[in-house]
């Protein structure tokens, strides 16, 4: 069995797929890195021009002032008890910003990190994923070697499920390899990492509105772990439903082309969110689950972090069923 | 040999990242859980301003709009500046500002701030008040389509409400002296003229209103602001810079200078 998942991890490098992934996203990461750098540059010479100094704006002002709005909105009877922590995070945060001297303008690698995996988990990470998983099975088909494969001596679910335990190896490398890659070129970009940066997360939507009661300060780098991790979730569940694909389909361009349909409908889907409930259980409405950690969260009533996972779990659930089932019933000719 | 490293190297990197992000995943999981308790969050509430007592400090209470919070300036003095210089070589005491503003306020959003208890301690122990507001009212008339109804109405709610804010204040405090900052026109030539006559009717039915205080003055800045709009106001072409602020705090303090 051990032998088999070695097999099938080293059939699909030697395909060269590592480095496929690996070379789209140094491209689009550097190229992300630079937009934000230059954006940020532009900002700030935007700012000196229009406050009229020269060089060296000092954002300490700028934060300090920014602290003492905070602590009046706290002073200030308006302001309710929910929310005051999230307000005293924040005055934290700046607090700690301006001790360690850092400017919160910067852009660093840490925060780089984790903004990429937000705005990649929902669109770009389920299309390497699906660059991995596509061909799984039905590449066997493809190139006659599923003969091979099944006279060896090993019952099919073994087979299979060596493939499936091959497959979710190979995603999750892909996303250190997300990590690592964001980290370097990010880390070179900006000269700056700021891993133990804080920052606030675990706002919630209670009623239709958000809740910051529960708010906690965790550091980036913590951060990133827990982000990564929920991006991971989401490979996983990714790789598992087109993996079910390639085992339906016995040809890969078919297999691929119905994932990539399934995702990209599935984000049209969501702007009929609001009026057909039905659509919450769809899978590919439930990928955006960083979005549950972030302050920028906009609520969606009954739908969850816990929601959004039971969903993908449940998908997982029946299409590694579906797999199992019709690959051991299918008569295999070829 | 070289398939075996790779086959190592992967099988182990995705164990051990296995672990952790399956922990991370429970860690989120909980963060996001409706049910959470706040126990481990390290959270400390500020406590509210101390409530001194009216001998130990001389106490000044700024309220109203962001010019009140001194929006725009870039040393973040605002408008008191030069008064409470001013008052440090009067008095021994302490000199203790509080300023309970908020950015964006309207006269209805102040007495609404005013309706409460920590509000009336403030006000109860403070020897001067000043008052800024209005500005965010004004605001709506600068475009072109607002019926000469609404400027009325949005007018006669404005100084209904200034007028209670008069009462809540003097209800709970006598003696103090109440400032009142008044109006300037930050859009300067591009306010057509009888945009500007709608501005100088607002002063001057504020400062009406006001007029029945005996202990209260209105300070203006029109004239200020008049021809110094490009020196004055800030990057946003709306609020004072810290020129501004200055300006309005010379004449705030050469109205108090014998106080």
């Amino acid at each position: 069995m051990f032998k088999l998942i070695e097999n099938e991890v080293l059939k699909i490098v030697l395909k060269k797929k590592l480095i496929l992934i690996f070379s789209i996203l140094l491209v689009l990461i550097t190229l992300f890195a630079y937009g934000e750098n230059y954006t940020y540059k532009n900002t700030i010479s935007r700012f000196s021009k229009a406050t009229g100094q020269t060089q060296n704006y000092d954002w300490r002002l700028l934060v300090k002032q920014q602290i003492i709005d905070l602590k009046t909105r706290l002073n200030s009877p308006y302001i309710q008890e929910s929310s005051k922590n999230s307000v005293n995070i924040q005055i934290e945060q700046l607090e700690y910003y301006i001790n360690n001297d850092i400017n919160p303008i910067t852009p660093g690698a840490a925060k780089f990190t984790v903004k990429f995996m937000e705005q990649a988990v929902f669109m770009f990470l389920p299309l390497l994923i699906i660059i991995l998983a596509g061909d799984s099975i039905s590449g066997e088909f493809s190139t006659k070697t599923i003969k091979i494969l099944l006279t060896r001596a090993v019952p099919r679910w073994k087979v299979l499920l060596s493939k499936y335990i091959a497959l979710l190896i190979l995603s999750i490398i892909v996303i250190l390899e997300t990590a690592f890659i964001s980290i370097v070129v990010s880390g070179i970009m900006f000269q700056h990492f700021g891993w133990n940066e804080p920052i606030a997360t675990g706002f919630k939507a209670v009623a239709g509105k958000l809740d910051a009661s529960n708010v906690v300060k965790v550091f980036q780098w913590q951060y990133i772990i827990l982000i990564y991790a929920l991006g991971c979730f989401v490979a996983n569940t990714i790789a598992t439903i087109s993996f079910m694909v390639s085992v339906l389909v016995r040809n890969t361009s078919t297999s691929i082309g119905i994932m990539m349909a399934a995702l990209i409908g599935g984000s049209f889907l969501q702007f009929f969110l609001a009026d057909w409930p039905l659509v919450k259980y769809f899978f590919v409405t439930n990928i955006n689950l960083p979005q549950y950690l972030t302050g920028s969260y906009q609520p969606i009533s009954g739908m969850n972090l816990v929601f959004s996972s039971l969903v993908l779990g449940s998908w997982s659930i029946v299409a590694l069923i579906i797999s199992f089932w019709v690959f051991n019933k299918q008569d295999i000719l070829v | 040999m070289y398939k075996k490293v790779i086959w190592i190297v992967l099988l182990v990197l995705g164990v051990i990242s296995s672990v952790v992000f399956i922990a991370g995943f429970i860690i989120s999981l909980f963060i996001a859980s409706p049910s959470r308790i706040v126990s481990n969050t390290k959270i400390e509430i500020n406590s509210k301003p101390s409530s001194t007592t009216k001998s130990a400090t001389y106490n000044i209470l700024i309220m109203g709009d962001s010019l009140a919070k001194a929006t725009g300036d870039e040393k973040g003095l605002g408008f008191t500046n030069d008064f409470v210089n001013l008052e440090k070589l009067k008095t021994t005491k302490n000199i203790k500002v509080d300023n309970i503003a908020v950015n964006g306020d309207k006269s209805i959003d102040l007495l609404q701030i005013l309706d409460n208890k920590a509000s009336w301690q403030a006000i109860e122990n403070s020897e001067i008040i000043f008052i800024s507001i209005g500005g965010n009212e004004i605001k709506q008339f600068e475009s072109s389509d607002i019926t000469m109804t609404a400027v009325s109405d949005i007018e006669n709610k404005y100084i209904d409400n200034l007028k209670n804010t008069y009462k809540l204040i003097r209800s709970k405090n006598k003696t103090c002296t109440i400032i009142f900052i008044g109006l300037y026109n930050p859009f300067g030539k591009d306010l057509t003229p009888d945009k500007l006559k709608l501005l100088n009717t607002w002063n001057y039915n504020t400062q009406e209103a006001i007029s029945d205080d005996t202990s209260s003055v209105f300070i203006p800045t029109y004239d200020l602001f008049k021809y110094s709009l490009q020196k004055y106001l800030s990057v946003d072409n709306f609020h004072p810079n810290s020129a501004g602020y200055e300006a309005i705090s010379k004449r705030v303090a050469e109205a108090l200078k014998n106080y």
